[in-house]
């Protein structure tokens, strides 16, 4: 109990759980892919999905404890760390000594966090409310139903970049910190688990990006 | 004039110690914890002696002017520490370092401390690693040495140019340890402004809380001085801004004798002073002379870029004048040859008080980053306060003050004329003689503190009561005492500052108390240093309050000691009718100029004792040296 | 050279401080910024006005006393110095220096820009040592280390504790410092016995001061006068994790 309620133990938290939530991002991404196979192969993938369903919601489940795990303990360590440095230099000049990235984990975050938010109300749950057996709407179709009142308007495809982007801005340090934390990570940038670092915070976004921006220009359909 | 029995066991020099330690009293160990010792100053001497005494059962109070043990000026040490463990297998052994250091010290320090000082060095060395001071190493694994100024033996062991450093931490940490199991109660910006003294014993001290000016009194059964030494009396020098006398002066005027105070020791390696704005001189490690090499220009103001400089152009005068020890000659050797070189005109750099240190031929022979390895933090160092790179130019460099041998008198039990009056480290004057050898600061400081006190103040103590008497007149004299002086000091509002008094008191003190003397300066200053006093007492200014934290008072203080300090130290050089060491008068050198000793007549320690209002009174302890024979220093 | 400060005054750690303006002449580039900073002094007193208190002692960039923010940035610009090496020629002619003291919570400003840093040697008196007593020690070869190891350890005892590292950080975190002292005792033999229990203790000690947490943003290493490196904090990390 201690070591959950020890400094280190809070950032451990906010690692691990971070971690999962990267890895949780992989297999996002790899469902996503299957759009490229068309129709068939993105309705079987999903209906092999819903196959599974007890499954899929326990993951779910642990997947939301994840996330509150993590959001819960960085918002408690951001307090903890704004009580112990209650003033700010008149002149700062942050820049100079540590990135910008690193200092806006709490506001990246939060962003972060209302852009899953809105993709769920999107998404997930016209999802989890239909019901393909009374309806003739394949779960394709309705990603690209989507095209006209979600996905394919240029002005939600331009805030899933953004938002996109800001996942990425986020995992640039949050993916190397949360080794750090974790006692990896050797104070070289050439070591290999920079190189991992890298398909999480440059590769992945880069891979959801491509699938909004096929959607929006057609390349899917 | 007071009988100074210095208690030097009987018995042949190599057991005298072992001997001495049997029989010593011993305090039955479930009484220890009802005896108070004080330590005054917890850099190494205090640190070590404080840890030690805690674990001995003691009940030990622990004083600092710092916010952290860790502050101690001890810390800037940069060469190494001597021991004589013979790992290189070059022929050294206790007898050798013994040796060495009488000799370095010009035969002006006792035999019996030296020998166990260096007795008691190869176990400092062994507390040092088991307490994980991380120490230079072979590939072996095995602890690297290096041969350090005047030794041609390598029996310096060293933590980079950081030896200090990582010494003090090590008793730093040893003195945390027993702060963590309250053996130690640690009294933080706290300084000591008297001794109290009861029945002629030393029972306690009154401290002076620097953040709030309150002035107490504090009980004790013994009090350890352990607070380092008076270079600042030459405001430059190499020691840290606070360093100061005031808890020995303070002693000194309730009766302690001040031994030997003229042996002040000029540093060969220090970067140059550049403006009258400067506030403190920076060391280079002696041990940069193990690679670099010293020399000025053959012609007189030479103002040449020094790589412009041929090498038929440059004189190596090191070399020339000591081809046994070249550029290893000791410091007071290599200070003066700096000083006379600059005299005659061959000085280098703006202000032409400077000499080179080139590093190379050694760049040449062994690569950069092998120097870099060895020097690199020195040498940054270096470049950060003038900017300049010694890997492309040679350095310059200069003496400054240092170190002081001279201390309070104590005997071979560390002990002052104050009975239950410790002083250890810098603060005594007891094995360095008339000049220290490099890296053998360090091993005094711990070994005192280590080895030495811990055994002796049992002595004393066995033979007092515990018992204390807090509400005696005396404390609450003390206090009183304090408090009005630091009213009147606070009441002057004159038109000076403390920095500007300290100031004209250093030129005096380099002038005509410095490196060279001669018994006309030396009667100049002791005309000039009373009227400084006067001028203090009658024109400085001091900002504030004493209840709040106010470190321009403190300063006050501290200046008015080194004024009465200053007089002392003139009248010592002018009393001492030789040249030894560091100490050199100008009417005694040979007619190559180096130092003449008189043994006939000055072979003993000169103790001055305090008299009120009146001139101070010397009396002498005569040095007896039976297992070393007296000869002039050579280095040729 | 002229330059114009802008010095965080503070009566007292009770009362509220604030920026005070002062006009600095015949500032040399071989001056200190202390010796800079004296001077003002001087002035000030002889013109009755309280002097500016700040911490300083060795001046050599090694008791680890001096501290203070100039322009943002503690210790000042340059990278691996201390304030007290800081020398005037790296400013130039009338530049404004905004010079605060360390910010922290567990670092309570004592007077305009001395702090108090003793929280520092609470987390010491946790665990920050082997325990030996004087007089028990084995000789000094009788336990070879590895060199590399041995220069790690050194790497890690550079530390001068000044508290720059918690001054640079957003969240005032002490990982650096606490990382350092465990990092330099995990690398020596000697240091191994009490290893766990020292790790547990010193994070509970950095805990309870009031230090903030790390996250990872590099300013400490950045800014450190010593310039340790992050990778003591990784391995403190590491050492925390390995003992639960």
């Amino acid at each position: 109990m201690q070591f959950l309620f020890s400094s280190i133990g809070k950032k451990i938290q906010v690692a691990i759980s971070g971690i999962f939530l990267c890895i949780f991002l992989v297999f996002h991404l790899l469902n996503n892919i299957t759009l490229f196979f068309g129709p068939a192969v993105f309705n079987a993938m999903v209906h092999f999905l819903e196959s599974i369903k007890p499954m899929i919601r326990i993951m779910e489940f642990g997947l939301l404890f994840i996330l509150i795990m993590h959001i819960g303990n960085a918002i408690k360590l951001t307090i903890e760390n704004k009580a112990a440095n209650p003033v700010n230099y008149k002149q700062s000049q942050s820049n100079d000594v540590s990135s910008l990235n690193s200092r806006t984990m709490l506001i990246s975050g939060t962003i972060i966090l209302l852009f899953i938010i809105l993709h769920l109300s999107y998404i997930w749950l016209s999802y989890q409310t239909h019901n393909p057996n009374n309806h003739s709407e394949t779960y394709y179709d309705i990603l690209l139903r989507n095209k006209i009142g979600f996905l394919g308007h240029k002005w939600t495809a331009l805030f899933y970049v953004i938002a996109i982007s800001i996942i990425a801005f986020h995992l640039r340090h949050g993916f190397q910190s949360a080794l750090k934390t974790l006692g990896f990570l050797p104070n070289s940038k050439n070591n290999f688990l920079y190189k991992i670092a890298f398909i999480f915070w440059g590769i992945i976004p880069f891979g959801f990006i491509v699938i909004v921006l096929s959607i929006q220009f057609g390349i899917i359909n | 004039m007071k009988s100074l029995d210095s208690k030097i066991p009987n018995g042949d020099l190599v057991s005298k110690w072992s001997q001495h330690k049997f029989n010593l009293n011993l305090v039955n160990p479930s009484n220890k914890k009802k005896y108070t010792v004080i330590v005054v100053g917890t850099g190494l001497a205090g640190a070590s002696a404080a840890a030690t005494m805690a674990e001995l059962g003691y009940n030990v109070l622990a004083f600092s002017y710092h916010e952290s043990p860790r502050r101690a000026h001890s810390i800037a040490a940069q060469g190494g520490i001597n021991a004589a463990k013979n790992y290189q297998n070059d022929g050294d052994s206790v007898f050798r370092l013994f040796y060495d250091t009488i000799k370095g010290g010009d035969y002006r320090s006792r035999e019996a401390n030296v020998y166990r000082l260096a007795e008691l060095s190869s176990n400092i060395i062994d507390q040092c690693a088991a307490q994980g001071v991380p120490f230079a190493r072979e590939y072996g694994g095995h602890l690297a040495n290096r041969s350090f100024g005047g030794a041609q033996v390598s029996r310096t062991f060293y933590a980079r140019g950081q030896t200090g450093q990582q010494l003090l931490l090590g008793a730093y940490s040893a003195l945390i340890r027993q702060m963590n199991l309250k053996t130690v109660k640690f009294f933080p910006r706290h300084e000591m402004l008297d001794l109290v003294t009861i029945d002629g014993h030393a029972k306690g001290i009154i401290a002076r809380n620097l953040l709030t000016g309150d002035i107490q009194s504090y009980p004790a059964n013994a009090v350890v001085l352990a607070t380092g030494g008076y270079g600042n009396v030459f405001y430059l020098s190499t020691n840290a801004m606070a360093s100061n006398v005031t808890a020995s002066w303070r002693a000194h005027k309730k009766g302690a004798l001040f031994a030997n105070p003229c042996f002040t020791q000029i540093h060969p390696t220090c970067i140059p002073v550049s403006s009258n704005h400067q506030s403190k001189l920076t060391l280079m490690s002696e041990s940069l002379r193990n690679d670099g090499r010293v020399w000025v220009p053959k012609k007189k103001n030479d103002l040449r870029d020094p790589n412009q400089i041929s090498e038929e152009e440059r004189d190596y005068y090191l070399e020339r004048l000591y081809p046994s020890f070249g550029n290893l000659v000791p410091r007071d050797v290599a200070s003066r040859r700096a000083k006379e070189m600059c005299d005659n005109g061959f000085g280098v750099g703006n202000t032409r008080l400077a000499v080179y240190l080139d590093f190379k031929d050694v760049i040449a022979k062994q690569g950069k980053n092998w120097v870099a390895e060895k020097y690199g933090n020195l040498f940054d160092m270096y470049h950060q306060i003038t900017g300049e790179s010694p890997y492309e130019k040679p350095m310059m460099i200069y003496p400054a003050v240092h170190y002081t041998m001279g201390g309070l008198w104590v005997d071979y039990n560390l002990m002052s004329n104050i009975p239950g009056l410790y002083v250890t480290g810098e603060a005594n004057f007891s094995d360095h003689g008339a000049n220290r050898l490099g890296a053998s600061a360090l091993m005094q400081g711990l070994a005192d503190g280590y080895f030495i006190l811990p055994y002796t103040i049992g002595d004393y103590l066995a033979k007092e009561s515990s018992a204390l008497n807090s509400t005696h007149e005396e404390y609450q004299n003390g206090v009183q005492f304090c408090n009005e002086q630091i009213k009147n000091m606070l009441s002057i509002k004159g038109n000076k500052t403390v920095d500007d008094l300290h100031k004209e008191l250093g030129k005096i003190m380099w002038d005509y108390v410095g490196m060279s003397r001669n018994k006309s300066n030396l009667e100049l200053a002791l005309k000039q240093i009373p009227s400084i006093r006067e001028d203090f007492w009658n024109n400085v200014n001091i900002p504030g309050t004493g209840k709040e934290f106010n470190p321009e008072l403190e300063k006050a203080g501290r200046l008015a000691d080194f004024i009465e300090l200053g007089e002392l130290m003139a009248k010592d050089a002018l009393n001492r009718e030789e040249s030894c060491g560091g100490h050199f008068r100008e009417e005694h050198q040979t007619d190559d100029n180096e130092a003449k000793r008189n043994d006939e007549n000055y072979s003993f320690v000169a103790a001055w004792e305090y008299v009120k209002e009146k001139e101070s009174i010397m009396h002498k302890e005569q040095l007896i040296f039976e297992n070393v024979k007296l000869a002039t220093r050579s280095y040729k | 050279m002229q330059l114009t400060l802008k010095i965080w005054r503070q009566s007292s750690a009770e009362s509220t401080g604030f920026f005070e303006k002062y006009i600095v002449d015949n500032v040399t580039a071989d001056m200190s910024f202390f010796e800079m900073l004296d001077m003002l002094n001087n002035d000030l007193i002889k013109q009755n006005k309280s002097p500016i208190v700040f911490d300083h002692d060795c001046r050599e960039g090694i008791c680890g006393t001096c501290g203070l923010v100039i322009n943002g940035r503690a210790h000042g610009p340059l990278k691996g110095v201390t304030a007290c090496q800081l020398h005037m020629r790296t400013f130039k002619n009338g530049e404004t220096l905004t010079v605060e003291p360390w910010r922290a919570k567990s670092f309570k400003v004592i007077k305009d820009l001395a702090v108090d840093r003793q929280a520092f040697d609470k987390i010491m008196e946790a665990g920050g040592y082997i325990s030996v007593k004087t007089g028990g020690a084995p000789d000094a070869n009788a336990m070879p280390i590895f060199k590399e190891n041995a220069d790690e350890a050194f790497d890690s005892a550079t530390c001068i504790g000044c508290g720059a590292c918690v001054a640079a950080c957003k969240n005032s975190s002490a990982m650096l410092f606490v990382g350092a002292k465990v990092n330099q005792y995990a690398q020596l033999p000697q240091g191994q016995v009490e290893h766990s229990k020292r790790v547990k203790n010193m994070v509970e000690a950095m805990d309870s001061a009031g230090f903030g947490n790390c996250t990872n943003t590099g300013a400490c290493e950045a800014e450190c006068p010593k310039e340790i490196s992050i990778s003591n904090i990784i391995k403190l990390n590491k050492e925390y994790l390995k003992f639960h």
